[in-house]
């Protein structure tokens, strides 16, 4: 017992009061009006301790009146607080809790106490002792957090075009649409951009993509100059570098098209993004370029060196050996022939090498600046070492590129 | 709680007063940041005191972000609250007090807002996004400002107030990275709570076909649910039929191209609706509307997109009739959209670029949706890398390079009259001359014969500029090379009486066809030879005066190989007879034909000179 709190002093709840409530005298009032959330704090500890059967609330309830004028709810909302006050006393002896346990089911059962009030306000431990849910205690606390995790933590969003088709349908139909763009239209499109994102939980960084993606459809549009800068600057490489990383893909057999180096030449040259952080996405990495290209000059070197090398030492009968001719019969058509694959090899280097596509990108857009700042922070110039072959085997490239490519090589050499 | 109330109200940079009123209420006991109790302390009086602010505010009908603003000079006051968490923001982005204070007053704040004035609260967090998303402050708010948000877009309206919930979604994005694991929908659950509700019974008077108008709208339950068409086949079956009754008519009411001229932009915008609006008696005027069959259109390639490869496993794959269903359907809907003005070919074009891209998004999500940012190389490891390079100047080395830099730099350098030129070669042996008259008495150390690097850049000259003067450098050495004009005349009698290959060449021309024409021809060329070869030796060996002799040997046994100067060739053209078996020959008269054309030398050099 004396492991309890210390038992309420009790002001209103007097013990002529218990008495005459025990007793059941009908009649019965409180001479002054008592304050209401004292009086029930008291009562309620009163029939916990067992002093008071739980039969006689009802009695006692009817014969107050409150100082303060009290509706229906704020009584039920302050019963529950004192329940769910008392019902955390973990030192409380068993018997009282039983008897608490009661008085709660009562108020409910009494229609004192809407049930969503405990439900609301008191542990999960109590509301299953008095049967107020059912699942248990530890079930609805993990629920719980789930449900607080969905509603408070989670973002509602969409971001792929299946998850909310119709608010990506009229996204794509409206930034495909060829118009002709004034400032007006651009202020009406983001408007309305804004307007689809919030109504359908569109995720913006996915809108960004596709405005990106729209963009490079459409290079000559410069609505989209003016659509850009409402994202966040921060994403927008990442976003346009993960374009880049779909190429990259080895499900993935095609070249990165040429709009896509155009439009990131684009987007550097207006200052959207830095041309560092979109470096960073491209492929090959520099130390595998610089690996890849002394791997090809020196097996290079080493082919040309062989050209009209004989050996000395061959006997007859190694000459006749098929495995030993190559190192005899090298002449000139051979070196031709050696000549054509290594550009062949070379060409579909090039076409694959992003970095130099890229490149390519900044001179279509004629920025020749930002063309020569690429040049020193990417591993370009090596490839520039055999400019001549890069030209020659990029084919791939189409032509107005390798004008722009030719007048750019004859430029920085 | 008096002393901020006070300190809201004083002028001046928080800088200036925030961290020592801090230090007045609070006495801290370490001097620049609070302890645990001293923060939570803090925190209560801030909250406490934006209440009141509030609660004043609204008691005065003002918006409470303009509450307390006063227009002073024409210049206007910030308002109370705006001061205030201004104040805290400055404390928390130095890390003078705990920085999730500031989230937890706009969490605060928006939760005693209405909704009006929660536009302008939102407006006060989208000013500051850039301090409250430094990477100390995000750390400790992101989870207030999360549920801050999505309590925010909850009251909400998702009809009314959708451009304030596009400024909420896209704040979100932008605060958070873009692999922020709470944004990225991984489960990839679809957008089933986008019902649209159209009218289940006809008007009355009713003009449209009503089976129609309720058939096109049902489609709209398997759009926002996709997978259920895959789980049960009957749903596929009612929705392959629905959408041949769409297509069918769409297909039978094509559009003209004038119905294509949609309006302008700016009248769209006006009555754009985001939702689709689904009166019956919209239909009709729905039909005709280009973007309107498009949004419909590309719903449906956007769900055959996600029917031909749904999910992570083969299992989900659509069988093969189906497949064949939808192969069809697909086909019919590319003609219809191309179909559509304006410019439909190149509309179609364009979705199923999108499309195709699309699929990067699709594998992303499959594989759990990885984080795909890469940031740029360190500005430190870039340097790295430039230093590994840094002998690759584009000339060869840093010097060459920044000549190569400066002509390019610098093209009006050569118009100007001060630049540096060659010199005239009378201006350049000037001082030799000078030193030559022996009344000037120089000493041999101060000669400037004597000076090799004068000597070598004065041949050079006139290798190039004076070939009669350089020639006499074999007979004279360099003393030789002095043009004679420059030389006092007992000096110039030294040097002047002597041929040289000029003076032979028009001596030759004028005793053509005299008898010994052959012999001289040789001479001559054997000369040229020497000429040649001369210059090639002085360059080889620097400054070193060379033996003349040595010259002429050179000369000799090179002589087939060397290069010769055409017009000397011309001159020897007619007369190569000889040349071969007058190689020795020319070598032993070279002197002779030298002095031969002796006496026209000067007759010759003077008016060059």
């Amino acid at each position: 017992m004396s492991m309890s709190l210390p038992p309420v002093e009790r002001a209103y709840v007097r013990e002529d009061c218990v008495r005459e409530w025990k007793n059941g005298t009908s009649n019965f009032k409180l001479a002054d009006p008592v304050p209401m959330l004292r009086f029930l704090y008291e009562l309620c500890s009163t029939m916990v301790s067992g002093e008071l059967p739980l039969q006689k609330c009802k009695a006692a309830l009817d014969s107050v009146e409150f100082s303060d004028k009290v509706s229906d709810e704020e009584l039920a909302s302050s019963f529950a607080d004192i329940v769910t006050q008392l019902s955390q006393d973990i030192r409380m002896p068993g018997e009282h809790r039983a008897r608490l346990i009661k008085l709660a089911k009562w108020l409910v059962e009494s229609s004192l106490v809407p049930l969503r009030l405990f439900q609301e306000r008191c542990e999960e431990e109590f509301l299953w002792e008095a049967e107020m849910i059912k699942i248990k205690a530890q079930e609805l606390k993990s629920k719980e957090v789930r449900v607080n995790t969905r509603l408070l933590y989670q973002q509602t969003k969409f971001n792929l075009l299946r998850e909310e088709s119709e608010g990506y349908a009229k996204l794509v139909t409206l930034l495909c649409r060829n118009s002709e763009t004034s400032s007006h239209n651009a202020a009406a499109t983001i408007g309305i951009i804004k307007s689809l994102i919030g109504h359908f939980d569109l995720d913006p960084n996915h809108v960004f993509d596709i405005v990106l993606e729209c963009f490079e459809l459409q290079p000559d549009s410069n609505v989209f100059l003016e659509l850009i800068p409402i994202f966040p600057k921060s994403h927008a490489s990442q976003i346009l570098g993960f374009k880049f990383q779909y190429y990259q893909r080895l499900e993935v057999n095609s070249p990165v098209p040429f709009g896509l180096y155009k439009l990131t030449a684009l987007l550097v040259k207006e200052d959207f993004i830095d041309l560092d952080s979109i470096y960073a996405h491209l492929l090959p990495k520099d130390d595998e370029a610089f690996e890849h290209y002394s791997a090809f000059s020196s097996k290079r070197l080493d082919e040309a060196n062989k050209i009209g090398k004989i050996n000395l030492a061959a006997t007859g009968k190694d000459l006749m050996d098929d495995e030993k001719q190559g190192d005899v019969t090298i002449d000139l058509f051979a070196a031709l022939d050696m000549e054509a694959e290594a550009v062949g090899e070379r060409s579909t280097e090039c076409e694959n090498n992003q970095t130099l596509g890229l490149l390519t990108g900044f001179l279509a857009v004629n920025d020749w600046y930002h063309a020569i700042c690429y040049l020193s922070v990417s591993h370009l110039y090596i490839l520039l070492n055999i400019f001549k072959s890069v030209i020659a085997c990029s084919g791939s490239l189409k032509k107005q590129s390798l004008l722009h490519m030719t007048l750019f090589a004859e430029h920085i050499s | 709680m008096e002393v901020f109330r006070r300190a809201i109200l004083q002028p001046g940079p928080p800088e200036s007063f925030a961290l020592q009123t801090v230090q007045q209420v609070i006495k801290p006991q370490k001097q620049t940041k609070l302890v645990q109790d001293e923060n939570q302390l803090l925190e209560n009086i801030f909250r406490t005191l934006l209440q009141e602010l509030v609660s004043s505010a609204v008691q005065s009908g003002e918006q409470i972000m303009q509450y307390g603003q006063s227009i002073d000079d024409g210049e206007t006051t910030q308002g109370h609250i705006p001061r205030l968490l201004d104040i805290v923001l400055y404390l928390c982005e130095n890390e003078h007090i705990e920085g999730g204070m500031i989230f937890q007053l706009l969490e605060d704040l928006t939760e005693m807002s209405t909704m009006r004035n929660c536009k302008d609260v939102f407006g006060y967090i989208e000013s500051k996004q850039d301090i409250l998303g430094k990477p100390e402050l995000f750390a400790r708010g992101k989870l207030v400002m999360l549920r801050t948000c999505n309590q925010l877009l909850r009251r909400l309206s998702k009809a009314n107030d959708v451009v304030f919930c596009g400024r909420i979604l896209m704040f979100l994005a932008h605060f958070f990275p873009l692999s922020e694991r709470s944004a990225v929908n991984i489960k990839g659950v679809f957008n089933t709570s986008n019902e649209t509700k159209y009218e289940k019974d006809p008007p009355d008077g009713i003009s449209i076909d009503f089976n129609f108008y309720k058939t096109f709208w049902s489609l709209q339950e398997h759009f926002c649910n996709p997978p259920s068409l895959t789980l049960a086949p009957t749903k596929w079956k009612k929705f392959t039929s629905g959408l041949m009754v769409v297509l069918n008519t769409f297909e039978a009411q094509p559009l003209s191209d004038e119905e294509g001229d949609a309006n302008s932009l700016e009248e769209e915008a006006a009555n754009f609706s985001i939702k689709y609006l689904t009166s019956s008696k919209l239909m009709g005027l729905e039909l005709k509307d280009p973007s309107f069959r498009r949004h419909i259109l590309v719903q449906c390639l956007i769900l055959f997109d996600y029917l031909k490869a749904p999910g992570k496993s083969e299992k989900d794959l659509p069988s093969d009739s189906m497949k064949e269903e939808i192969k069809s359907c697909e086909e019919r809907v590319k003609k219809l959209l191309e179909m559509t003005p304006p410019k439909g070919e190149n509309f179609l074009h364009k979705i199923e670029h999108i499309l195709e891209r699309e699929k990067n998004w699709v594998w992303w999500k499959r594989d759990g949706c990885p984080a795909f940012e890469k940031q740029p190389a360190e500005k430190k490891v870039v340097q790295e890398g430039a230093k590994k390079r840094r002998p690759r100047w584009r000339m060869g080395n840093k010097e060459l390079s920044q000549l190569w830099k400066w002509a390019d730099q610098n093209p009006n350098a050569l118009t100007d009259p001060q630049r540096v030129r060659t010199p005239a070669i009378t201006d350049y042996w000037k001082p030799l001359a000078d030193d030559m008259d022996p009344a000037a008495g120089i000493e041999a150390e101060y000669h400037h014969k004597n000076n090799r690097v004068y000597c070598w850049k004065g041949l050079r000259f006139s290798a190039r500029q004076d070939l009669e003067g350089f020639s006499r450098f074999t007979e004279f050495g360099i003393e030789g090379v002095v043009p004679l004009e420059l030389l006092t005349p007992e000096e110039r009698s030294k040097y002047q009486a002597k041929p040289n290959d000029k003076s032979k060449r028009v001596k030759k021309e004028e005793t053509k066809g005299a008898a010994h024409q052959v012999e001289e021809n040789q001479i001559a060329t054997a000369a040229n030879e020497i000429d040649g070869e001369g210059i090639r030796a002085v360059l080889e060996a620097s400054v070193t005066p060379t033996d003349t002799d040595a010259t002429v040997a050179t000369g000799d046994m090179s002589q087939g190989g060397s290069p010769i100067p055409d017009e000397h060739q011309k001159q020897s053209s007619d007369t190569d007879v000889g040349q071969e078996a007058g190689q020795m020959e020319a070598d032993a008269e070279v002197e002779a034909g030298m002095i031969d054309g002796g006496m026209d030398t000067e007759v010759d050099l003077d008016p060059v000179g």
